[in-house]
């Protein structure tokens, strides 16, 4: 997911092959060619520009229409539309995080399963894997990224993961769960509470929202490979969630 | 580019920067091709979607719009445009 456009240009993209196991995509308007995991511009004119992530969330539908119960749903084309169970299963199997890499991986990192899913997060160009598994076990993980306070969110009924900034007006928040579900988190400062989103529904902080970070998920060959700097998180000896 | 060449017969399982690119299973190909057109249903119309399929969800300032795993796979790109701008949204 990202927005369609570099240097000032709104692109169209056609899929373009793979490489490294990874995605590739022309544009129509240059025909510069993209890797997906790392945005940039690999040949073409526009070699060595980056795309920019749009901010988005995966999740389940049951969470994204509670959430949002007018939303707009993309309408399946006629015969895709007969794919849908088929390929839901395959989506399933493939988060498993069971497998070996897809041929063709350009160099393989083995502090992971290569299949292992993580939500990558890059923050002021300090990348750091979260592996779903160590996310299902915390739930909720405060962070730095070099001196920036993180906070990650993990709704386990769905599976949702959310990132933010954890400062406010310049002040440092940590934060906890307040259940096993991650409905909301409390920081630690304010007792406020938080609905998973980021935003503050009662206490001395109401009405503030904290500002989101875009969490890539990847499988672990993926994100490793094109970001080979990653630091990994590990959950806590011990944590019981 | 060996590997270029091979894809038609793959569909990807791509999420941001993610390709899992797998065979075609049993039926017939449908072309792995973008949709550049995308068309919307509000959700109380959205029957074929399952509480557990995962989703892409965006804001387009306040509006909400999902985008079905199952439908994206199929496609690797739908280029939508959102008051933001254009983006492509990928798996």
């Amino acid at each position: 997911m990202f927005r369609a456009q570099a240097k000032g240009k709104a692109l169209e993209f056609d899929t373009a092959g793979v490489i490294g196991g990874n995605e590739v995509f022309k544009d129509r308007q240059t025909g510069s060619r993209w890797q997906q995991s790392s945005l940039e511009a690999i040949s073409g004119p526009l070699k060595g520009e980056h795309l920019h992530l749009f901010p988005f969330l995966l999740t389940n539908w049951s969470e994204w229409h509670k959430v949002h119960p007018d939303t707009l749903v993309l309408k399946p084309t006629p015969g895709y539309a007969d794919r849908l169970a088929e390929k839901n299963a395959e989506i399933k199997e493939g988060l498993s995080g069971k497998g070996v890499a897809p041929p063709g991986v350009l160099r393989q990192d083995r502090r992971l399963p290569p299949k292992a899913m993580v939500l990558g997060l890059d923050v002021n160009g300090v990348d750091r894997a979260f592996p779903l598994t160590a996310l299902r076990a915390v739930h909720l993980v405060n962070e730095r990224f070099g001196t920036t306070p993180v906070v990650i969110v993990h709704q386990p009924d769905s599976d949702t993961t959310t990132a933010f900034l954890a400062r406010l007006k310049g002040q440092t928040l940590r934060f906890e769960a307040v259940d096993a579900h991650v409905s909301g988190m409390i920081d630690l400062e304010t007792r406020s509470h938080w609905d998973p989103y980021g935003l503050c529904i009662s206490g001395q902080l109401r009405g503030s929202q904290l500002d989101s970070l875009i969490l890539e998920p990847e499988y672990w060959f993926a994100w490793s490979e094109f970001h080979p700097d990653t630091s990994i998180f590990t959950a806590p000896a011990g944590s019981a969630r | 580019m060996k590997g270029l060449q091979a894809t038609s017969a793959f569909v990807g399982l791509c999420l941001v920067g993610l390709c899992y690119p797998q065979e075609q299973s049993s039926q017939k190909s449908l072309p792995y091709t973008t949709v550049d057109h995308p068309e919307f249903i509000p959700a109380a119309r959205a029957h074929f979607m399952g509480g557990d399929d995962r989703i892409i969800g965006v804001m387009d300032g306040k509006i909400a719009k999902a985008y079905a795993a199952s439908i994206l796979t199929q496609h690797g790109v739908v280029q939508d445009r959102l008051a933001a701008g254009p983006i492509a949204v990928t798996w």
